[in-house]
């Protein structure tokens, strides 16, 4: 089996073709501290791409309530599970993984560990919603642990992985990752419903649709992409914890591109669950009010660090990453980089073009109580 | 002297029974795996695998063993063997194939529903890759499908009939009212979102016309259906037991097929999925190579004759002036 390089993990390891990074790369960074739970993403997604027969479980994008929440039921804690304890040797500089990934422990005869679901895991995508408080007669409900009341929202699409384990296990090669952009894809003519990519994407991002009896997933809304506009799903969000951009290959990182600053120079957005493997490529602001060791797992060992400079961020220390937050947040175009000029943050879009201009601190501005030009009393008056 | 004599005539023995054994299709060493493709008169049993015809052909067990060349695999087969029959009548030529399956899968609408099939994969005499072909050897491959007959026998295995308690108010350009059954209720505008059936995934279409893909495959994952089907079949579950019919026209006149042609002789190999055990794609029970022999109209069948009888007098007189020539040297000597 071919070695391959995956910086997440900060070493080699096994998959089944040789590394074949794409010339660019979509890459989106969620920042979970902002997640409402709104779930107009989900439903952005599911009005343009699965309202159709077959597909009315399916969701490209989803947001479940951690640490109850999941959909498919219990994809993470699953995998987890079947993968078993693994270890972070964080004795050198960085970071190394030193247990086995998903590829490495494939049982005999398979090409990734997986599992399938059951169609009845699909039923609830919401579950676990209000379960985060303690209940108020605990008999009546079926999670009783006790736990501190902490949760978090946890925004998921298909992760345009650099080793895909849908691609790598589908033997006719249905799967590809398109060279212009890294998106990840079914060929919905090739495909012949084996369903061995919705066994192996360990994030359960690859679906089965019960009609045409095929497998689909998330396209990243590539038609938006090839005109430099963001997936749907990034648009339609309210809280706009989305950020879209392409990243550069490991080792190649431009501070001036607004995702690698965040990833790669001040490695605030981190993968989810990189020990499994698949060097993912949606990565995620950690929640600052979880118990460290929760995020740890989820994010790998670089989650205390991250919650550290994201309170940083707060108290103004970190000028550049407020820039992108804001950035972000003001506009729909694919930013390929971004500058500080003065108090002002600007963005640039896929040409080179300026996109958007925002101001690092929103100027307050306090008006007197009464207007007496008209003769009232304001209701607002910053 | 005697002992030359008798080395002689050993020799002589096995270069008759040498020439016997090609004619016959068997060669030492080689997996004597065979089976004749019986004729009969007048239409085949293409869609009953009950008929009394299939009385009339030699069966054949064949030994499986678990798919282990290509990943993912089966390493232990499903059952140990399958027992083989084939018709023709000059023009046509029917398989059946049957094999104990306790259980009859024939649905694919839920996500862990995986269906009962069976292959044949036909080729040429020159042996290609086992399984699948390999490149630039293409090889001919024609699987039934459990639920692709369902689908034809029973109408399409809607959403409706997995799920009975679902319920949808409306689909995107869909006509008519829930449950809006396929294909009716979905008019062209409305297949978008049904994207297998909208680019002409043969797994995707609700309408079926052969429970028998017709496909062609160059080795491992390269499995492809033809644009042309012209296999049909049918199988019968009962007491425990899969019967499948796979019929085909000898000459299909499709440059994709594995052309057969009376006093032919080919390789075919047989594959068989159970969908209970989760067998999809390359997790599948296989044999190995079995030699096809079409035999051939009766003037060809008077040449099968003659030409072993030409060789055989043609070795008894090389061997005779052998012997003469080497009995007379001796003399001289």
């Amino acid at each position: 089996m071919p070695t391959v390089r995956n910086w997440q993990l900060g070493r080699e390891m096994d998959y089944i073709y040789d590394e074949s990074r794409p010339d660019r790369q979509v890459s989106s960074v969620f920042d979970i501290n902002k997640c409402i739970a709104c779930q107009t993403c989900t439903m952005s997604c599911k009005a343009i791409w699965t309202s159709g027969k077959g597909q009315e479980y399916m969701f490209w994008n989803s947001v479940e309530t951690k640490p109850w929440g999941s959909y498919p039921l219990g994809w993470d804690v699953k995998i987890l599970d079947m993968l078993g304890p693994q270890r972070w040797d964080t004795s050198g500089p960085s970071a190394v993984y030193e247990g086995k990934t998903v590829f490495e422990a494939a049982p005999e005869g398979e090409r990734v560990l997986g599992y399938l679901p059951e169609n009845e895991d699909y039923a609830n995508p919401n579950r676990g919603e209000d379960e985060t408080s303690e209940p108020i007669d605990p008999s009546k409900f079926h999670l009783q642990d006790l736990h501190a009341i902490w949760n978090f929202y946890l925004a998921r699409i298909c992760m345009h992985c650099t080793y895909p384990a849908c691609l790598a296990s589908c033997p006719r090669k249905a799967i590809y990752k398109r060279k212009e952009d890294g998106i990840v894809l079914i060929d919905q003519e090739r495909c012949r419903g084996y369903r061995e990519c919705v066994r192996a994407c360990p994030y359960k991002r690859v679906l089965y649709n019960h009609v045409t009896r095929i497998s689909e997933k998330c396209i990243f809304c590539y038609p938006a992409v090839e005109k430099g506009i963001w997936p749907r799903c990034m648009r339609n969000c309210i809280g706009k914890i989305r950020m879209v951009g392409y990243i550069s290959p490991p080792g190649e990182a431009d501070p001036e591109n607004p995702i690698d600053y965040l990833v790669y120079v001040k490695k605030l957005a981190l993968p989810l669950y990189p020990q499994l493997g698949l060097e993912p490529n949606i990565y995620y602001v950690p929640p600052i009010h979880v118990p460290p060791e929760f995020n740890r797992q989820m994010f790998g060992p670089g989650a205390d660090e991250a919650v550290e400079t994201y309170k940083r961020i707060r108290t103004g220390q970190e000028p550049e990453l407020r820039a992108i937050l804001l950035l972000n947040t003001s506009t729909n175009k694919i930013l390929t980089k971004f500058r500080l000029e003065g108090d002002e943050a600007v963005g640039f879009d896929v040409n080179g073009q300026e996109a958007v201009r925002v101001m690092l601190v929103e100027k307050e501005i306090v008006r007197p109580y009464r207007d007496d030009t008209v003769g009232v009393y304001r209701h607002n008056i910053t | 002297m005697k002992a030359f004599k008798l080395r002689w005539l050993v020799l002589v023995a096995l270069a008759v029974l040498s020439i016997g054994f090609v004619q016959a299709g068997i060669s030492l060493g080689q997996e004597a795996l065979f089976l004749r493709s019986v004729e009969v008169e007048g239409e085949l049993p293409v869609t009953d695998p009950a008929s009394l015809s299939w009385e009339e052909a030699n069966e054949v067990t064949v030994p499986l063993s678990g798919q282990t060349l290509a990943l993912p695999n089966r390493p232990q087969p499903f059952a140990n063997s399958v027992q083989v029959r084939t018709l023709h009548n000059g023009t046509h030529i029917v398989f059946r194939v049957s094999w104990p399956d306790a259980t009859q899968d024939n649905r694919t609408t839920g996500l862990s529903e995986f269906r009962d099939a069976t292959a044949l994969l036909l080729a040429s005499s020159d042996l290609p890759g086992i399984c699948m072909g390999s490149r630039g050897q293409r090889v001919h491959i024609v699987q039934w499908k459990a639920d692709w007959q369902a689908d034809i026998e029973e109408g399409f295995h809607d959403l409706q009939d997995t799920f009975p308690n679902f319920w949808v108010d409306l689909y995107p350009f869909a006509v008519g009212d829930p449950p809006y059954r396929l294909p009716e209720a979905f008019p062209e505008g409305a297949r978008d979102l049904l994207v297998g059936w909208a680019v002409g995934n043969p797994f995707s279409e609700p309408l079926k016309i052969t429970a028998v893909e017709d496909a062609v495959a160059e080795g491992f994952g390269s499995i492809t259906t033809q644009e042309r089907q012209d296999a049909l079949g049918r199988g019968v579950w009962a007491n425990g037991r899969w019967s499948v019919t796979i019929a085909r026209q000898l000459n299909t006149g499709d440059p994709q097929d594995q052309s057969l042609g009376l006093g032919g002789r080919y390789n075919f190999a047989l594959a068989v999925w159970d969908g209970s055990s989760g067998d999809v794609g390359a997790r599948k029970s296989v044999s190995s190579w079995i030699t096809l022999d079409i035999p051939g109209p009766p003037p060809f069948a008077a040449l099968d004759i003659l030409v072993p009888v030409v060789l055989i007098i043609l070795a008894a007189m090389a061997a005779y002036l052998l012997i003469r020539s080497t009995w007379q040297r001796r003399k001289r000597d």
